[in-house]
């Protein structure tokens, strides 16, 4: 009976998002959503082959094996057998940890440096072998999925110390098999499971900020709105979709373009700089209006083309979002009074 | 200047959307050269620009017996083959039996002209039929007349044809093409950055752009061909290139290329190179960057389904461009491919200044521009490629220039 509610578990979940009017995000290894992430940022790069294959010839040469499998698909089916088989809640749940952790080991071992100006490109863990916080979330998510749990990534307005940022890192999440909690898998910390309290997420209708309560064994059992409108179950979480997750990558891309709104790689932003990352923040935008984030940086390009008048439009836009994910970071605030003529 | 139906003035990706209902040419927008372009008859093809000269007569068929679907059966030759296309109308009730009224337009085709190596036929709506930039048409067929008995097949017995292409009816939604006269390639709407001005002085692949070849000293340049493709030049156009062992990039209208994908298959299997010329040949300088982007991705999605393979280049129609034009191909993983030899076939200068031109032009690292459905480019191109090949010219794609 147990056995049989723990598989009809990820179903309910993913029915009841559905019934929200969102989907998380499939990004399962091999499967056709992360080819077509992947093959993009291939193209963008100019680089043939396939990401797919080359995690599984990264796996055959690693030596940081899982289930005894000889291929990746092969580990992952094993794992997913025996989680099948675990007798207990417990024993799933320990199982589901493990292949959490192995996640987390695996990628720090095959892609082994951390690129903020590069490593949200599936690219450039094939070229230089760096990572940065989606692309690592990405691919661990995926490697769960896989292995037939439920996971998907939240995006990080506080982290593990407290500090605050305006959604300036990305984490997997791994909902535990009985139920009782989801851990945070992220490449970014020493540890397998991470501590981030402030997390944004899709829940009662919406993205929306919230923060986690951690039990032991960084087990998160239940999340809180930031907008002080009541507690929400795990269960009734849902992770970022696949919209949200392609708008972010454009995001990045936007964020670190040559010349543009950070001056990556130039010192300074330049027109066509400026005009890529507005570019790439449009696309994310029609992709997710949600993404306040990009909404917000959206109204920082057009400043810095001195389009102030449609910064302040943007920027107000950006904070009608951020209201209704229920909260506004600060340099959001800054941003809109500035629109509102209240500051520099 | 006769008076034109707007209708009857569309030609490939180019249609005179600034008219009205009866108004004409010259009161649309004033022509050079020539006293006056003469009304075009349905399915025209040649651009109408302004300072286009008149387009030379392209000869027609007459079926016998009459098909009365048959609007117009037009064909033409390029020295070694004749390739014929129909342009066929169909009401609703007619729509339940295309492939056997193109079976029989085929046959009748070829009947009435025994030399006639390829019959094309584009079946629209009556409906809707507004030449070939207007409302895409219900059906496409390339027949080869070595693959006539295979076409028969798949009227009579259903056996799968690669040449034929059925619409779907679920393409992106019409959209009346710009006429865009190609000019030197120019920013609108702001000035040219300091990105685009280095681009252009020092040539090779820049910041996505790539104005001519890195290397000027070897005689390599890339011969490319707007507008891509059109029913009757494009077979014509592939077999002179192939005659020639010369591969060339086509940066193709999507919208078309969907229609008559069996050309850009012709193109790919043939060594030539598919770039992105939009999906509806608009001007992009106009357009949000929402919008801006739908059309350049409609048609590198258009194109990637039929190649299977990722777009590498892209050229905006008429060269127009500004910042945020290059920004949308830079997001979109393309590299924006200007030129450097523009002879004017788009205007019909005559064959002797056409030729002259090209000749004169030609440089180590250019990049020429010539369209795939201007009958005069069609008369010169043989001659042309065989200046180059003596002049000690190797004529390639953009893909095979050297960049860096």
């Amino acid at each position: 009976m147990l056995k049989k509610m723990f598989l009809l578990l990820p179903l309910l979940v993913s029915q009841s998002a559905l019934a929200q009017g969102i989907t998380p995000a499939d990004v399962s290894y091999g499967g056709d959503n992360v080819r077509a992430l992947a093959a993009e940022s291939y193209k963008l790069a100019g680089l043939s082959g396939d990401f797919t294959t080359w995690l599984a010839d990264a796996y055959a040469k690693a030596g940081v094996p899982l289930s005894g499998g000889k291929t990746l698909d092969e580990a992952l089916s094993a794992r997913k057998a025996e989680l099948a088989d675990a007798k207990t809640p417990a024993e799933k749940d320990q199982l589901a940890r493990d292949t959490g952790a192995w996640a987390h080991k695996f990628i720090k071992k095959v892609v082994p440096k951390f690129s903020l100006e590069r490593g949200y490109e599936f690219a450039s863990i094939v070229k230089t072998g760096e990572r940065q916080c989606l692309l690592q979330s990405t691919v661990i998510a995926g490697l769960l999925q896989k292995a037939g749990l439920d996971s998907g990534l939240v995006m990080v307005w506080k982290s593990m110390s407290g500090q605050e940022s305006n959604l300036g890192h990305v984490t997997s999440v791994l909902r535990l098999p009985s139920g009782a909690g989801d851990v945070q898998v992220d490449a970014s910390e020493p540890q397998p499971f991470a501590t981030h309290s402030g997390i944004l997420a899709w829940t009662d209708g919406n993205y929306r900020f919230m923060t986690a309560t951690f039990d032991k064994d960084n087990m998160i059992t239940g999340y809180t709105r930031a907008d002080g409108r009541g507690e929400v179950k795990p269960a009734a979480l849902t992770f970022l979709s696949l919209k949200y997750l392609r708008s972010q990558y454009d995001y990045y891309r936007a964020e670190r373009a040559t010349g543009g709104v950070l001056g990556t790689g130039t010192g300074r932003s330049n027109p066509a700089g400026l005009k890529t990352s507005e570019t790439y923040l449009l696309r994310a935008l029609q992709t997710e209006p949600k993404n306040a984030l990009a909404a917000s940086v959206l109204g920082t390009v057009l400043r810095k083309e001195g389009r102030n008048a449609e910064a302040q439009a943007q920027y107000r836009k950006a904070a009608v979002l951020y209201a209704a994910e229920g909260h506004t970071p600060s340099g959001m605030l800054a941003n809109l009074n500035w629109a509102n003529g209240k500051g520099q | 200047m006769a008076r034109v139906n707007k209708a009857l003035l569309v030609c490939l990706g180019l249609s005179l959307g600034a008219l009205s209902s009866g108004q004409s040419v010259a009161q649309a927008r004033p022509v050079a050269g020539p006293a006056s372009v003469p009304a075009l008859p349905p399915g025209q093809v040649q651009p109408v620009a302004p300072g286009t000269r008149a387009a030379r007569a392209v000869p027609t068929l007459t079926l016998s017996p009459a098909i009365p679907q048959v609007r117009q059966v037009q064909y033409l030759g390029n020295g070694f083959i004749e390739v014929a296309h129909a342009i066929v109308t169909v009401n609703p009730a007619e729509r339940m039996k295309l492939r056997a009224l193109a079976q029989q337009v085929v046959a009748a085709t070829f009947a009435a002209r025994p030399r006639l190596n390829e019959v094309d036929i584009s079946i629209y709506s009556a409906e809707t039929y507004a030449g070939f930039g207007g409302p895409l048409p219900l059906m496409t067929a390339s027949v080869p007349r070595s693959r006539e008995q295979d076409f028969d097949l798949w009227v009579t017995d259903r056996v799968p044809y690669d040449r034929v292409w059925v619409n779907p009816g679920h393409l992106p939604a019409y959209e009346a093409p710009d006429r865009v006269r190609e000019a030197v390639p120019k920013v609108t709407l702001g000035h040219e950055t300091s990105l685009e001005n280095q681009a252009r002085r020092e040539g090779g692949l820049l910041g996505g752009l790539l104005f001519h070849s890195k290397n000027a000293s070897s005689p390599v340049a890339a011969l490319t061909f707007d507008d891509a493709p059109h029913p009757m030049y494009e077979p014509l156009l592939l077999d002179l290139l192939r005659r020639a062992g010369v591969r060339a990039t086509f940066f193709v209208i999507g919208r078309n290329a969907a229609a008559y994908p069996y050309f850009i298959r012709d193109m790919t299997e043939s060594g030539h190179e598919v770039g992105n010329h939009t999906y509806h040949h608009l001007r992009l300088p106009p357009l949000t960057s929402v919008k801006m982007l739908d059309e350049i991705q409609q048609a590198n999605a258009a194109i990637e389904r039929i190649t299977g393979e990722p777009v590498k280049y892209f050229r905006p129609p008429g060269g127009e461009y500004d910042a945020q034009v290059l920004a949308a191909a830079r997001v979109l993983g393309l590299t924006t491919v200007f030129w450097t030899d523009d002879p004017g076939d788009f205007q019909n200068p005559g064959d002797a200044l056409l030729e002259s031109r090209l000749r004169t032009k030609l440089r180590p690292g250019g990049i020429v521009l010539l369209h795939d459905n201007a009958s005069e480019m069609l008369s010169i191109l043989q001659s042309f490629l065989r200046t180059a090949r003596y002049r000690g010219f190797t004529l390639t794609t953009v893909g095979g220039l050297p960049k860096y």
